[in-house]
Order: C-alpha cells, then sequence, then structure tokens
C-alpha cells in the first residue's frame, strides 16, 4: 500500500503537478485503507466507483488549485446526490438525494473526490456517536473508547489518516468534541459563513458545517473552499471573499487572551487542565496578556441548549413522516395519526426520540413563556457577555471537553450525560461564534483539545493563534504511533 | 418525584407523534425526568433581559429568485416506500 496521504497538503499537490503520482493513487490508497480500519466503523456510505469516475477523469485536467484530487469524507447529514444520506438513522436508511448541498458543489468546483459518508449520532443528536443505527464509531487512539460525537466518522477518518480532510457539522460542540477526543484540528465557523443549505436540520440557530483536518494550515485550506454567500440560505452571509491562512506566522506578542473561570472549573479533569495550563504558560513567556474573567449565565449552558436545541429540533424532525420518503411501519394503521406515530416511533432512535418529546414539551401551550422565551433571553445575555470581552480581547481560549474519551458503553443510563460531554463548546453555539479545537496533548494515549473563539468572522485571527500553539508544541499527533521506528 | 408519570410521558409522545412501546414508556419516566431536572433550572430563573436572541444571524431578510427548476420525477417519488405508479400512497386509505 502506498502512502502518499501521509505527505503534507503541498507535497501531494506538487506530487500531482509533476505527474509523479495520479488522482487514482490517492484514491485507491483511501479505500485501502477503509479496508484495513474497517473495524472503526467511520464510515456508513462509501462512494468508491464514482470517487475512481472522478479520479480518472481528473488525469487529464491541470492541476489548478491546492485541493484538486485531495479526498474528502463528508458527515452523512449533509446530502449528496445520488449518494445515499442516512443522518445515521434508520428514518432515512434508503433517502437517496436529488440534489448537493451547497459545500458539496464548493468542494466539487475545487475537483474534491468525496469517498464516502461518515458515520454519525443520530441526526447528529449525542456526543459519542453510540447514538448511531449503524454502530459505534472507536476512537482512533484506543478501541475501547468513544469517538466523540455527533462527527466521530468524521474525526476518526481523519486522524486514522484514512482522509486528510473531512466535513462535519456543530451544533452543540459536534466538530470540536470529537476533534479533541482524536487528536484533530476542526473548526466549527461563523454562523452564516458556511451555508446550512444541504445540512439536514438539526437546530437551525446553531447548525454549521465545519472543517477537519491534520493540522491547523489545511484545515484553513479547506475552510477557503466552503465559504460563500448562498440565497438559498437565509442566514449565509455575505462576505468578501478571504485567505484565513494570511495571518499564519504573525508575532503574537501584546495580544489579549481572556480565560472564562467557567473553563477551569473543579469539574475539568485535572490532566486537561494540567495540559491547558501548559499552553497559557507557554503564551504568557510569549508576551501573551492572560487574563481570568466571568460570563454571567454561562453555566447554565445545558438547560439552555436542552430547550432551544431539542425546542427547533422537535420542529426541524417533524417533516420525518414517512410518507414522501423514510421508513415506513408494515403494522396495520387505522388512520393517519397512527400511521405517523408508528412510522417515527420505529424510524426513530432512542436518544431522537427523547429529545423530540422534550422539544415539544417547552413549545406546548404556556410552557413557550416558562421555558423558551426565557431561555431565548438568556442566551441574549450570553451573547452580549461575549459581545463585551471581545471590546478588550483578541480571543476567548479554554479546553474543550471536561473529560478524556471514555469507554464505550459509560454513561449509556443518564440522559444527561451526552449534553455535559459539550459543555464547554454549548455557549459558542449560542453566540454563534467561530471556535477551534487543536490538540495540546496526550494523557495515557488519549489526545486532549483546547478552544480557541474568537469574534464573528474573526476565523484567520484563530488559524494565527492555533498555528503558533501548533508549532510550540510540535505534537504531529498520529495515533499509528511512529512510523519511522 | 423522581419520575414522570405514564399519562405525562404518553402526553410528550403524542406532542411528537411517537408510538412508544412499554419498555420505552418504563425507561422514559425516568430519563424525560432527568432532562426536565436540569431544563426547570431556567425556568426558576429571575431574569430581567427582556430582550431575545433568536438567531444569531444578523440578516434581515433574503428573496430568492423566482425561478422554475426542474425537478427528476422518478429519483424523488424513488424515495418513498408507498410509492403507487406515478403518485406516492398513503397506506392506510387503501385499508390493505
Amino acid at each position: 500500500m502506498t502512502n502518499y496521504l501521509d505527505l503534507s497538503l503541498i507535497e501531494i499537490n506538487n506530487k500531482l503537478k509533476n505527474r509523479e503520482i495520479k488522482p487514482i493513487d490517492l484514491v485507491m490508497e483511501c479505500f485501502s485503507k477503509i479496508e484495513n480500519n474497517e473495524d472503526l466503523n467511520c464510515f456508513i456510505t462509501l462512494n468508491k466507483e464514482e470517487a475512481i469516475k472522478k479520479a480518472l477523469e481528473l488525469e487529464n485536467k491541470e492541476v489548478d488549485n491546492i485541493l484538486f484530487a485531495i479526498p474528502i469524507a463528508i458527515k452523512d447529514n449533509i446530502i449528496t446526490k445520488g449518494l445515499k444520506t442516512t443522518c445515521g438513522s434508520n428514518m432515512l436508511n434508503n433517502f437517496i438525494p436529488t440534489y448537493d448541498a451547497y459545500v458539496i458543489n464548493k468542494i466539487n468546483n475545487c475537483n474534491m473526490i468525496v469517498i464516502g459518508k461518515t458515520n454519525m449520532d443520530e441526526f447528529a443528536m449525542g456526543s459519542s456517536n453510540q447514538t448511531s443505527y449503524f454502530g459505534c464509531v472507536l476512537n482512533a487512539w484506543n478501541k475501547s473508547k468513544v469517538s466523540g460525537g455527533s462527527s466521530g466518522g468524521s474525526a476518526v477518518s481523519v486522524s486514522s489518516r484514512i482522509v486528510p480532510f473531512a466535513l462535519g457539522s456543530d451544533t452543540g460542540g459536534s466538530i470540536r468534541q470529537p476533534s479533541a477526543f482524536n487528536g484533530i484540528v476542526g473548526l466549527k465557523p461563523t454562523y452564516g459563513r458556511v451555508s446550512r443549505y444541504g445540512l439536514v436540520s438539526f437546530a437551525s440557530s446553531l447548525d454549521q458545517i465545519g472543517p477537519m483536518s491534520r493540522n491547523v494550515l489545511e484545515n484553513s485550506m479547506l475552510l477557503n473552499c466552503i465559504v460563500g454567500k448562498d440565497n438559498n440560505d437565509l442566514t449565509s452571509c455575505e462576505k468578501d471573499s478571504e485567505d484565513f491562512s494570511r495571518l499564519i506566522g504573525e508575532d503574537i506578542k501584546g495580544i489579549k487572551i481572556a480565560i472564562p473561570n467557567f473553563y477551569v472549573n473543579d469539574n475539568i479533569n485535572e490532566d486537561i487542565k494540567s495540559n491547558f495550563n501548559n499552553v497559557v504558560n507557554i503564551l504568557k513567556n510569549k508576551g501573551v496578556n492572560v487574563d481570568y474573567v466571568d460570563i454571567d449565565y454561562i453555566e447554565y449552558s445545558v438547560p439552555l441548549y436542552q430547550i432551544i436545541a431539542l425546542a427547533e429540533a422537535s420542529s426541524n424532525l417533524a417533516r420525518f413522516d414517512g410518507i414522501r420518503y423514510g421508513y415506513c411501519t408494515d403494522k396495520k394503521i387505522n388512520n393517519a395519526d397512527e400511521l405517523y406515530k408508528y412510522n417515527r416511533g420505529e424510524g426513530f432512535g432512542e436518544e431522537v426520540k427523547r429529545r423530540i418529546m422534550i422539544g415539544s414539551y417547552v413549545l406546548s401551550g404556556d410552557n413557550v413563556q416558562e421555558y423558551y422565551y426565557k431561555a431565548l433571553s438568556i442566551r441574549k445575555i450570553i451573547s452580549d457577555g461575549f459581545s463585551n470581552l471581545f471590546k478588550n480581547y483578541d480571543y476567548i481560549i479554554g479546553p474543550t471537553t471536561t473529560t478524556l474519551p471514555y469507554n464505550i458503553g459509560e454513561g449509556q443510563n443518564d440522559a444527561v450525560k451526552s449534553f455535559f460531554d459539550d459543555l464547554l463548546t454549548i455557549p459558542v453555539n449560542m453566540a454563534g461564534l467561530p471556535a477551534m479545537s487543536l490538540p495540546i496533548g496526550i494523557n495515557n494515549n488519549l489526545p486532549i483539545g483546547m478552544q480557541i473563539i474568537c469574534n464573528k468572522f474573526e476565523e484567520a485571527k484563530i488559524y494565527k493563534l492555533a498555528s503558533f500553539i501548533e508549532k510550540e508544541l510540535n505534537l504531529n499527533l498520529d495515533p499509528r504511533g511512529d512510523l519511522n521506528e | 418525584m423522581d419520575k414522570l408519570s405514564r399519562e405525562e410521558v404518553l402526553h410528550v409522545a403524542h406532542l411528537g407523534k411517537l408510538y412508544l412501546n412499554e419498555e420505552e414508556i418504563e425507561k422514559y419516566k425516568i430519563q424525560l425526568k432527568q432532562i426536565m431536572d436540569e431544563v426547570n433550572k431556567i425556568k426558576n430563573l429571575d431574569i430581567k433581559e427582556s430582550d431575545f436572541l433568536v438567531s444569531p444571524s444578523d440578516n434581515i431578510n433574503i428573496y430568492s429568485n423566482h425561478e422554475i427548476k426542474q425537478v427528476d420525477r422518478e429519483k424523488i417519488l424513488s424515495n418513498s416506500c408507498n410509492r403507487d405508479g406515478s403518485f406516492i400512497g398513503v397506506r392506510w386509505y387503501n385499508n390493505d
């Protein structure tokens, strides 16, 4: 088996330009690696026939951009024309979309090659990839541990070096948390930066598609590709095109960083805090100003998310009735109400049903006032809290997760555990801010990640600081170990 | 009270248009209560703020172009398990 995909993106690009390798070499290497790593369960559907066809077509084309012929894995809630899109659910087990998501058109324009659709928590509801109808994804570093979620398949496919890139989606931490658990770089862009057209909606005011990669620079290159104004998404923002890698390498001396006290509270694993504090000390030694701050009501992030995300989810998932598409029961049915209930009751999994019921409840009758409107007020306060901090600080940083990857099966009977896994990532979604998780250490062969948060549309600044930290730590995390040994 | 009643679970299942079997009803009595205990922390807060944040987007409105898009009828119909020729059937009407 070849190992071209272990090279940097720039090296692969040069080899393609010099005709030392062909696109088909990269594609076949991907599928060989998928076969060798089948036990990780990171793919639901492979796109082998079309990927080979496209690779052969690209042989006769000019290598005109850095992402040309580069394989990419797509989270299975991003719709792909003619390629099954399941959202990790029995409800959509046979669903074949008739059009492509906006981001798929963008990566096609760069002539990237879609390798397959990655496993995920059902309808992106979960933080350990244990709610997927297609089974759990195993952590790339330790197969007895969870991958994190909901973009677990995407994170593991990148971490295990099957593909150099994947797309994920992040509603409360679903890109950043599995990125941290698998030692890769994952970015949730500013809300509105990347079109949600063709992303199967979970919570529309929180969802955002983002890039997942092996390192910071390559992450910025994929973001360059997928952004843009899209009239098919009401919330898509009009922004001039920019190179998100342009600030990488600039001096960080004198920048101002805030660390919310909540992000280093007693509930955070000590090893995670220790690795995070190591980074803080490195930054201080480089002349960075660091202050510890408070954000009002941030400690209520979990119930806030439970109300807002689940209210939106109950509304968004109402479209799945099993009539026009989706799972349909074979039970004898007497009326329309029964048909809906059986289709949905049998088609959705346990976690999704739990969340639909809570969402329906908080939106029913007077509960709208008591729960939903109140949650929206607190969301405004938290968002204003972030805005005020960014008047005085360039960055907000903290750990990505409260724990290291845990054992598969752990907490399965705890209905609130999956929400608390996202304790430190949820606030960013509430305010619509951009945030990245990047690896900062390893403990007992399990990766640790930290978050870098910026004000809206300041992704380039995130890449600047992230690149500095990446260079200083020089971790080069690879779950396969040192290949030169 | 450490769990919801059977009636409460069936009520929220009805709101969500979900059929639950007996095993699920028993499980959700406890699990939904666990979540509601968290959610009620918001209900009990005394908040002065009167403004809402519904969406982080600052966009006012977007109008799409009026254009007719052709869709492949065959491909759309093929996603339904109740296909009846050129139509999507609703099975209980057929009384089968």
